[in-house]
């Protein structure tokens, strides 16, 4: 599963990159195959518009090409993961310096684009929707999102341990079985 | 990445949000329940990459090279560069139309 690492695969340093990232591809299980798609869904959920199958296409052909090295000890799967952050990351970024350009002429302050704001406040609102009835798992994600922006994890005196893990279990099920992407726009 | 200038805090709050998700999932323990209809479908686009993959890496040797096709087997007409001088090759005589056969009639 996600044990597939680069140095398993490997037979010697001298083998490339790209081979390494070919034979393990063609070992992943379904579950494996179920996890990789999932995270291509909720990446490509960043970006208006996105479709998870070309971004996790696009994340494919860049490891496979040689573009991006798979480093020794990293999973398969963070690593594919991590190419799709990139890809939308400077997806972001070239629409933000779009928008940036049209406005160099006027008067506005520089913006995000508005359809990003607009999708990003509809995904949290339909986030809070899907757990509305399940406390626990809104302030694990709060909590750990703060995490990520680098702020205090404020939720966590709140939640037991054992809470915390509960909770965690619910969430993973509920995106691996697709019921949160199916809820988000 | 956080854009200091999504001055809402969004797309930062959306983005870590979609961090948290992605690392549960990376981090899930469970064996998901399987979809073979959904992971078949990842299978095809990853097999499909990969040989495109192995295509692309074939050892040159095994590559068509243009004009490799044209030694073997030459054109009808002149090989182009075929001649010395700049004069334009003499056309064909017009070849006369074939008379129809009878039982086309």
């Amino acid at each position: 599963m996600l044990d597939l690492m680069r140095s398993d695969i490997t037979a010697g340093a001298a083998e490339s990159s790209t081979e390494a990232v070919a034979r393990a591809l063609a070992t992943l299980t379904p579950s494996d195959l179920m996890r990789l798609k999932r995270l291509a869904q909720l990446r490509a959920r960043l970006l208006p518009g996105a479709e998870w199958d070309e971004l996790l296409n696009e994340a494919l052909l860049r490891a496979l090409d040689g573009s991006r090295r798979w480093p020794e000890g990293v999973p398969l799967l963070t690593f594919i993961a991590g190419i799709m952050r990139s890809l939308v990351d400077g997806r972001v970024d070239q629409r933000r310096r779009l928008v940036e350009h049209a406005l160099a002429g006027s008067e506005l302050p520089p913006a995000a684009p508005a359809d990003m704001q607009l999708h990003a406040r509809q995904c949290l609102a339909a986030i809070a929707q899907f757990f509305a009835a399940d406390a626990d798992v809104l302030a694990l994600i709060a909590a750990l999102a703060r995490q990520y922006l680098g702020g205090a994890d404020g939720a966590a005196p709140r939640l037991s341990k054992k809470r915390r893990e509960a909770a965690r279990k619910r969430l993973a099920r509920a995106i691996l079985r697709g019921q949160l992407d199916g809820f988000l726009p | 990445m956080t854009d200091i200038r999504d001055r809402s805090g969004l797309i930062a709050r959306w983005r870590a949000t979609v961090d948290v998700l992605e690392g549960v999932v990376l981090a899930a323990a469970d064996e998901p329940k399987i979809d073979t209809t959904e992971a078949d479908e990842v299978r095809r686009l990853v097999m499909v990459r990969t040989a495109r993959r192995r295509r692309n890496t074939l050892p040159a040797a095994w590559m068509r090279r243009p004009g490799t096709l044209a030694q073997i087997v030459p054109d009808d007409g002149p090989a182009r560069g075929a001649t010395a001088s700049d004069e334009p090759t003499p056309r064909p005589p017009d070849v006369p139309a074939r008379p129809r056969l009878a039982w086309h009639e």
